[in-house]
């Protein structure tokens, strides 16, 4: 999977918990840059890509998520692109 | 004849109208010109007042920036001229590229963030908020309800955490470890309730109710409950896995708090990992307000004045003494243990 499709995923997962189709996301985008994002909304993200991506993402993980790029290269990884 | 020098200065500017208004107007320019004038020096003054707010290390700084021991500048005159303009941070308790996003008008102005917040921004209520994965990011709110959480928020920390917007009691949660954290949350022990307008999720065995952050008119009570098995699953997944790994502070308020009930609650945790206890109370002692009492490498007792999830009311600076007391004494422990 390529970083684009990940963030076109990506990107549908925030606009279907935001309730916003209007959303658009760029890897540089932090938790402040996006209308609505917040701690409660990131659980629900982090279930999503869960379950989107077949993966169990770690404590330590979900910490270190600061922007968007961060969500992808962690879904790149820990999903071995084969999603 | 230098006042009517003044004053035609002032009538050209401002088209002729010289009052009172645009006399305040021009001496705001004035007083904003100085402003960026002098922060943009690391004149001596500027210099003893970066040391003497603590919020410089540059040791730190140094294993952050490796290149600026290379440079002719000294640690502070690197950050200052070169590395906050790089998104760098000038210690883990300020993170500068933080500070001068969130505050728009410093990063517009072209501010040096740390000098602007020592010199304006602390005085006008602005937050400072620690380097990336510091201070109040290590930390976890165990209750007794929502108050540390919002404190967390007030400096830019917003980590997920089981109970950061819960209330809990300490019997409950004592009870909690000794059943066994990872059958805390399942469709058999939590219950859905109304209050306020909002869905709430009651866990009564342990007396824990959390907040859904979903409005009773926004979803059915059958979808509600789904959920919250789901998000509190994940979130007390996550709280096994910071136990384990042991590199939190767990943070615990109450307006009265026995040693020994801190001693218990401690151990708990301890079970896990090597993990530490900050419970923080109530003092009318003036001389104990912002102050720690250290027990053991396990506990510590931060004492302020009075409690209000409300952050107008609540007493931030207080917390924010005591936080970073906690950090610096358990960071030193762990240095010590590692030696």
């Amino acid at each position: 999977m390529t970083q684009a499709e990940i963030l076109a995923i990506l990107t549908d997962l925030f606009r279907e918990i935001l309730d916003n189709p209007l959303i658009e996301l760029k890897p540089t985008d932090t938790d402040s840059d996006i209308p609505g994002f917040d701690s409660a909304k990131k659980v629900h993200l982090v279930l999503s890509v869960e379950d989107r991506f077949g993966i169990q993402l770690r404590s330590r993980e979900i910490d270190g998520l600061r922007s968007v790029a961060d969500w992808m290269h962690l879904i790149r990884v820990r999903s071995g692109a084969a999603a | 004849m230098l006042l009517s020098g003044f004053k035609q200065t002032i009538e050209v500017g401002f088209g002729g109208a010289f009052d009172f208004v645009n006399v305040r107007s021009f001496a705001k320019l004035i007083k904003a010109m100085y402003l960026g004038s002098a922060t943009r020096r690391l004149s001596a003054r500027n210099r003893r007042l970066i040391e003497k707010s603590g919020l410089f290390d540059a040791n730190w700084y140094l294993k952050q920036v490796p290149e600026a021991a290379a440079s002719e500048l000294d640690p502070l005159e690197h950050y200052f001229y070169v590395g906050w303009k790089e998104g760098r941070s000038p210690s883990p308790y300020f993170d500068a590229a933080w500070y001068r996003t969130f505050y728009n008008d410093v990063g517009a102005a072209g501010w040096e963030p740390l000098l602007h917040f020592i010199r304006r921004g602390k005085a006008r209520g602005r937050r400072q908020r620690g380097a990336a994965g510091s201070i109040f990011d290590a930390f976890e709110s165990l209750g007794d309800d929502c108050e540390f959480g919002n404190v967390q928020r007030q400096f830019g920390s917003n980590k997920l955490g089981l109970f950061r917007f819960a209330a809990t009691n300490i019997d409950g949660l004592i009870a909690a470890f000794d059943h066994g954290v990872d059958r805390l949350i399942c469709d058999d022990t939590i219950e859905i309730v109304r209050e306020h307008g909002e869905y709430r999720t009651r866990v009564a065995p342990y007396g824990m109710l959390f907040h859904t952050h979903v409005a009773t008119a926004a979803a059915t009570l059958g979808d509600i409950k789904a959920h919250e098995v789901r998000r509190l699953g994940l979130l007390a997944r996550k709280f096994i896995e910071d136990l384990e790994e042991g590199h939190k502070i767990f943070v615990y308020k109450s307006e009265q708090i026995s040693v020994a009930k801190m001693r218990e609650l401690a151990s708990r945790l301890r079970r896990f990992g090597p993990n530490h206890l900050l419970c923080v109370t109530l003092t009318r002692d003036a001389r104990k307000l912002g102050k720690l009492d250290v027990f053991s490498d396990a506990f510590a007792l931060g004492y302020i004045d009075r409690f209000d999830w409300d952050m107008s009311l609540c007493s931030v600076d207080l917390w924010e003494s005591i936080c970073l007391q906690a950090h610096a004494l358990w960071q030193r422990f762990e240095e010590a243990a590692v030696a």
